[in-house]
């Protein structure tokens, strides 16, 4: 079977997983009581519900150390059927009597099997026909959507999709590490590496231990779920912003498939990272926000007590929440989108129907997410390294923004058992030369190029300034800082660098505000509000992007802030089209020009992106694993009975086959027998030793010159790196190391013809595999010729 | 008249009672009548005498010319033929179809340098190391593959560079260790793992093993097939003495034999083994046949009455009869084994007591029923009268008694007796249709062989009795080599006891265990009678066979192909896939049991399983 179309059933199989738990369980459970809201806020509200029961499930159960297969299906469906039974008016009672009663009468042959087959068939029938109803109802009153969604989900595809089953492998250098917190939680040790939120880990892990999907298989293709729900969580926001029908797919698309931002504002998509699954949640707080300002208002206006805003004030604690379980950047920027929004909304944030609602809902769901890690650091878990980064971010004592997310990294055995602790130092890994960044693009260690050295100069005596200067000093130093930040936004974001980009946004931001305050005037006060909200927040952002060269204190690094700020862009475009549109159509007056008008601005985008030849392309992320290497790792876990083998490899392979297997890694193989031969004693006591090495050795993050270049005697004749962790993997080391690696299975093989056998190989790749008795184990420590050199 | 059974009643009873007796009756008397216990099932036609059989080196006494032999088809010995060394090796040439050359020293190897051996078989009385281990090395050098048969002294080893090189050890640990145990491992003999430890107080009778060795401790690249356990044991297992291992000089194989477990028929499977382990894939002919013979029962003479009374109350044809045949014929059905009985006439021909013909047909009827064989034998034990005077005493008795039953196997006892047996059986009637005789085990003789133009002479492998274990390892050895083996059961000293161990019951006891225990790893071989068990080594000397393996095929042309034989194939971690002329069966994780039925066969091989996920 090939890996790839394993790995494409694999998907399905994650997708109907996850959305089956998240959103179809849900939905099937409270669709009575949802069933006034819109079908966007729907899927929204029950998608939340699902991810939050989940992930705070697991993480309690996990606290608990009672968090097994059995225990976290029961935790779902037993409150699932309850709640399903309550909100559906489902008379048990009754069914139950009948079906007794059909049981009575059958056993006392009142009735025969067949009537009762035939009454069975005929509600089936009548169950399938009332659904298939709803269904063709559903697709009739919504095909131009549905057809708009199938596209989107295709562009999707296309973009990301393709590229994520095009290499099988990781392509993150810290995925190794998120997959050992995982394996860990196996064990029912949550904080393995301290406390750290875990929201991502807790769905990865449900979905491992219920559904059995391997870890590492998901590690690799859930970014593609991510992808999908980044994407659409900003269509269904935008939907429920939006007064017109269309214009959300504008920005929607826009984003998917336009080529506007450079690839480091998407390119972590491709991997299955907490940071990308926490962005999914931010935009739908915001929405919960708005609408609970709106809806509050109405019932305030009414006099009623809360009821709808109620459902807002859920959803808004649940999304704020997990940007905070799944990761700290998520909340950073819900954070400033809620600062921005009381700014929006201040005329009514600062009264007491409001205020009070919004600072408890804010308090709980912080609450909420914290609790299992106050609990775990209350009891004696020490933080996780990246926290302590972040205690200090938010105390402002931190120094150096070094790239928080990989900080974790770098405090973790999981990447490596050569030395636990080493500093992997790479944040972008997408095949980009990281050894020359360019323009927007990073350094090695997420730091950004800047070539303008500020020499220190002797501080001058300033002279007495009038006010005229004084305004034209203010003047000048608002203009430079307008161009500062519009660099950045050049720089990290855009992948045209024009003035155009600057005044586009800026514009638009002015814009908006004055779109706001018309619709304020216009008694639109709540639709008003969320505009200026939308412009404070893009301003906000942009300070938040261009901090550093601002001189202010960086809160996040630009690589990480663009990928926000260039997920909010699609947000100003569409409010300034929606606001302007809904504004000449008459504030919905005029609904079907609205809806006309839209869907031409539709196609008119469609056209600016596709004609225009602004497609980004098919997004292919660097690999740093062989896609060989993953099909000999998938092939070993299903032939071979669990831990009765061992691979010896890189890195990468030491936590995904940990439930299954042992791994040995290859520089401490070819450590051992350094200058010993076969006086050294190496044995590995499993029946099956594997042996994977790369004949083209991969890029690790690091390039050099030759890279590509083909194992050789050249390479395994260089002396041994002696580097620590991950270094003996990375540029030539990699290459040298896999070069040792192959004369000593050359040589291996020569002494065990029989015994040590090729399991796979193509022109890239080589797996061998050495049967051995366990009991009779062979001394993998041989003299191959270049571990007894003397390099002196 | 109340609890009175009624007249209907008891007729009703009675009918039913005499129905039953009918059936059983009817049965019994069905099976006597078809019977035809005065056919031996067993006596086929011989078609293949001595002059068919594959001959060494094309029948040439000495060397085979090192003209004629290809590179690879021959064995080098450095050593002598006339050695029990040699002869083992002769022996596992004859029955692999090797030829054989021998060399007197290794000077004289300068030659196979030219044309290469398939193996170097060395006897290290033959080499002066301190002087000669060099050459070694470079004929190793030369991808020349070697086994050493023997080992010469420890301190020869610990003060030759060279030879620890080429041997692959890495240090020699200690001149002599004790060791507490002897570990086989598994996939190199058949069988599986076996560990040889006293463990019970049985054991300490079995243990005969040599357990004083010298310690030498391999180096990495080597593969151990049979190491010592010692008492220290937190000795890590790749320091344990080695006992049988193999190393690895550039693209030479260097087998060490650490004991002197090459000096009987244990060497033959070893070497068998060996040259499994050397080659990609190892098919040889094999005979098949797993046989139990026991001698010297039943016997038709009262005799021994007094001691017999005393141990068990009865005469001693009524404890062959009663007591005896009973318990056979129960380990016969459990182990399924085709029990071949050497019929004793007499055993004291001295105390005028003659043997009765009125149990023979009983005997035979039962022989029949158990389909195992009857035979006779030709065994002087008591040597109270002349060989020549036993066997005519005998051939009379079977003449008499005899309803046209003839016995195709005959039991010899002693090697040495073998000769004279042959000589005195010429002409007496009831022996002429002999074909094979069994002789008592003995490591100087060749295991199968011919003792005329046209009998054969297979020797019992192992004593049911005293099952010690260095008869394991050579029966584990002989299973692997030959697929025989043949258990002794001498039943004269029960007849004739010496001591209380000699009692039936401790016999029975022994027997039986061992029986039920050791055979069962090599239950896929066919259990034979002796002299279906003739045919088939007849078959298996006379063949001759060339293989050649190309990608994952093996071809095998068979040369002098008899109506069946079978041949072992041994492979590394691949599988039977298909195969044609021959049928195979998995006797093992690598190992497997072919038989043949035509003379090409072609066998795909296919890696035991390959990745299912491939990338595109």
């Amino acid at each position: 079977m090939s890996m790839k179309l394993y790995l494409i059933w694999q998907m399905v199989g994650i997708f109907c997983a996850y959305f089956g738990v998240t959103m179809i369980l849900p939905m099937a459970i409270f669709h009575r009581k949802l069933e006034k809201k819109p079908f966007a806020n729907k899927i929204l509200l029950c998608y939340l519900l699902g991810n939050f029961y989940i992930i705070t499930i697991v993480q309690l159960l996990q606290i608990f150390n009672i968090s097994y297969r059995i225990t976290l299906i029961l935790a779902v469906l037993v409150p699932a059927l309850i709640l399903g039974v309550k909100y559906n008016g489902i008379p048990v009672k009754s069914a139950a009597e009948t079906a007794v009663q059909n049981f009575k009468w059958l056993t006392e042959k009142h009735i025969g099997s067949k009537t009762v087959a035939y009454r069975l068939m005929a509600a089936l029938r009548k169950m399938l026909i009332r659904a298939f109803k709803v269904v063709d109802k559903f697709i009739l009153a919504n095909l131009s959507e549905i057809i708009l969604h199938a596209i989107l989900f295709l562009v999707l595809v296309w973009m990301f999709g393709q590229g994520i089953i095009q290499n099988y492998g990781y392509s993150a250098s810290d995925l190794p590490v998120h997959n050992y917190w995982i394996n860990a939680m196996g064990d029912n040790n949550i904080f393995v590496a301290g406390v750290y939120p875990h929201g991502y880990h807790c769905m990865i892990y449900f979905l491992h231990e219920v559904f059995g999907f391997d870890t590492y298989i998901l590690l690799s293709l859930f970014a593609f779920v991510q992808v999908i729900c980044i994407h659409f969580a900003l269509l269904y926001f935008l939907k429920l912003c939006c007064k017109t029908k269309y214009m959300p797919y504008v920005g929607a698309f826009g984003y998917a498939a336009g080529s506007f931002f450079i690839s480091a504002t998407y390119s972590r998509f491709a991997s299955t990272l907490p940071q990308e699954f926490g962005m999914i949640f931010i935009l739908p707080g915001i929405y919960y926000g708005f609408e609970f300002f709106e809806v509050r208002r109405e019932e305030v206006k009414k006099g009623e007590k809360k009821k709808e805003s109620y459902y807002s004030l859920c959803g808004f604690a649940m999304s704020f929440g997990l940007t905070l379980s799944a990761h700290f950047y998520n909340t950073v920027i819900a954070g400033i989108f809620c600062v921005a929004m009381a700014v929006g909304y201040l005329f009514l944030f600062v009264r007491k129907q409001y205020f009070w609602n919004v600072v408890c809902t804010c308090f709980i769901s912080v609450l909420v997410a914290i609790f299992p890690m106050v609990l775990a650091f209350a009891t004696g878990t020490p933080l996780q390294g990246s926290l302590y980064w972040a205690t200090e971010v938010i105390m402002g004592t931190s120094d150096k923004d070094n790239s928080a997310g990989n900080v974790s990294t770098t405090q973790n055995p999981a990447q490596t058992t050569e030395t636990p602790g080493d500093n992997l130092g790479i944040t972008t890994n997408e095949g980009q030369n990281v050894t020359q960044p360019q323009k927007g693009e990073l350094s090695d260690g997420g730091e950004t190029i800047d070539n303008d050295v500020v020499i220190p100069a002797p501080r001058p005596v300033k002279p007495k300034k009038s006010l005229g200067e004084k305004i034209s000093d203010l003047g000048d130093k608002i203009v430079s800082k307008y161009k500062i930040m519009n660099t950045a936004v050049d720089q990290y974001v855009m992948t045209e660098d024009s003035e155009k980009n600057g005044k586009l946004i800026w514009g638009g931001v002015a814009f908006l505000i004055i779109l706001g305050l018309i619709y304020i005037i216009i008694r639109q006060p709540c639709y008003g509000a969320m505009l200026i909200s939308a412009a404070v927040y893009i301003v906000m952002m942009t300070v938040v992007l261009s901090a550093g060269r601002l001189g202010i204190p960086k809160i996040m690094d630009p690589a990480r802030s663009c990928i926000y700020y260039a997920y909010s862009l699609p947000i100003l475009l569409v409010f300034c089209l929606d606001g302007i549109l809904y504004l000449v159509s008459g504030c919905g007056y005029f609904k079907e020009v609205c809806r006309v008008i839209s869907l031409w601005c539709m196609f008119i985008a469609f056209g600016v992106i596709v004609i225009g030849d602004h497609t980004k392309d098919a997004f292919v992320a660097g690999h740093f694993e062989s896609n060989e290497a993953v099909t000999c790792l998938t092939n070993i876990i299903r032939q071979e009975e669990d831990f009765m083998w061992t691979i010896i490899s890189a890195n990468d392979e030491l936590r995904m086959g940990e439930d299954h297997g042992y791994h040995y890694e290859t520089i401490t193989f070819l450590k051992q027998m350094e200058k010993k031969g076969d006086e050294a004693i190496i044995t590995i006591p499993t029946p099956k030793v594997y042996i994977f090495v790369e004949k083209v050795p991969l890029d690790y993050a690091v390039k050099y010159e030759l890279s590509g270049q083909r194992i050789s005697e050249q390479g395994a004749d260089r002396k041994l790196p002696y580097g620590a962790g991950l270094s003996p993997y990375q540029g030539e080391n990699r290459w040298v190391v896999m070069s040792r690696m192959y004369y000593w299975a050359q040589e291996y093989m020569r002494q065990y013809p029989n015994e040590m056998k090729v399991y796979m190989e193509n022109n890239d790749f080589v797996c061998y595999v050495v049967e051995q008795n366990p009991y009779d184990l062979y001394n993998f420590a041989i003299d191959y010729g270049y571990n007894t050199k003397r390099y002196w | 008249m109340n609890g009175m059974v009624s007249r209907r009643k008891f007729i009703s009873m009675t009918m039913m009672m005499v129905v039953l007796l009918f059936m059983f009756q009817l049965t019994q008397a069905v099976k006597d009548m078809e019977n035809e216990y005065n056919v031996n099932t067993y006596a086929g036609e011989s078609i293949l005498d001595e002059s068919s059989a594959w001959q060494l080196n094309g029948g040439v006494v000495e060397n085979v010319s090192f003209d004629k032999v290809k590179e690879h088809t021959y064995v080098a010995l450095l050593g002598s033929r006339d050695t029990q060394l040699g002869s083992i090796a002769q022996q596992w040439c004859v029955y692999t179809k090797r030829n054989l050359r021998e060399y007197a020293s290794v000077e004289d190897l300068n030659e196979i340098k030219r044309k290469k051996p398939e193996v170097l078989l060395i006897d290290s009385e033959y080499v002066n190391f301190k002087a000669e281990a060099d050459d070694l090395l470079k004929l190793a050098e030369s991808d020349i593959s070697m086994v050493f048969c023997n080992l010469p002294d420890a301190d020869v080893i610990a003060n030759s560079k060279n030879l620890r090189e080429l041997l692959g050890i890495q240090k020699v640990q200690a001149d002599e260790v004790e060791l507490q145990a002897i570990k086989l491992f598994p996939g190199f003999l058949l069988g599986g793992e076996k560990v040889y430890q006293v463990q019970q107080e049985d054991d300490v009778k079995r243990q005969d093993l040599d357990m004083t060795v010298p310690w030498y401790v391999a180096f990495g690249g080597t593969k151990t097939y049979m190491v010592g356990l010692i008492e220290d044991e937190t000795v890590k297992n790749e320091y344990l003495p080695a006992l049988i291992w193999r190393n690895s000089h550039e693209d030479a194989k260097i087998f060490a034999v650490n004991g002197d477990y090459m000096y009987d028929s244990t060497g033959i499977g070893i070497l068998d083994a060996m040259m499994a382990e050397l080659h990609d894939y190892e098919l040889y002919p094999v005979v098949n046949a797993q046989n139990l013979t026991v001698a010297n029962y039943p016997g038709f003479a009262e005799e021994n009455t007094d001691e017999m009374k005393r141990r068990y109350s009865r005469t001693q044809r009524s404890l062959f009869q009663d007591i005896m045949w009973p318990a056979f014929a129960s380990v016969s059905g459990k182990t399924h084994l085709h029990e071949t009985l050497f019929f004793m006439a007499q055993g004291d021909y001295a105390d005028e007591r003659e043997p009765s013909d009125a149990d023979y047909v009983f005997y035979l009827k039962e022989i029949k029923e158990n389909e195992a064989e009857a035979a006779v034998s030709l065994e002087n034990r008591a040597q109270t009268v002349q060989l020549e005077e036993k066997v005519a005493r005998d051939n009379d008795f079977y003449s008499q008694a005899n309803d046209g039953y003839v016995f195709t196997a005959g039991y010899a006892g002693e090697a040495q007796a073998v000769e004279a047996i042959v000589e005195q059986m010429q002409d007496k009637e009831s022996f002429c249709g002999i074909k094979t005789l069994v002789q008592k085990y003995d490591a100087t003789e060749p295991l199968l062989s011919y003792a005329d133009e046209n009998i054969t002479l297979q020797s019992t492998t192992s004593n049911g009795l005293d099952y010690t274990f260095s008869q394991d390892l050579r029966m584990r050895s002989l299973q692997t080599a030959l697929g025989y083996s043949n258990i002794l059961l001498d039943m004269y000293e029960v007849a004739w006891p010496d001591d209380e161990n000699d009692s039936w019951e401790k016999v029975y006891d022994a027997f039986s265990r061992n029986v039920n225990t050791f055979w069962k790893p090599f239950e896929d071989f066919e259990k034979t009678a002796l002299s279906e068990s003739d045919k088939r080594v007849r078959n298996m000397m006379g063949i001759s066979y060339t293989d050649r393996r190309e990608n994952d095929v093996i071809y095998m042309q068979v040369q002098n192909m008899p109506d069946e034989a079978w041949f072992i194939l041994r492979t590394h971690g691949e599988s039977v896939a298909e195969i044609s002329g021959a049928e195979a069966l998995e006797l093992e994780d690598g190992a497997y049991l072919l038989k043949i039925t035509g003379s090409v066969v072609r066998i795909q091989l296919e890696l035991a399983e390959g990745p299912y996920f491939y990338v595109p």
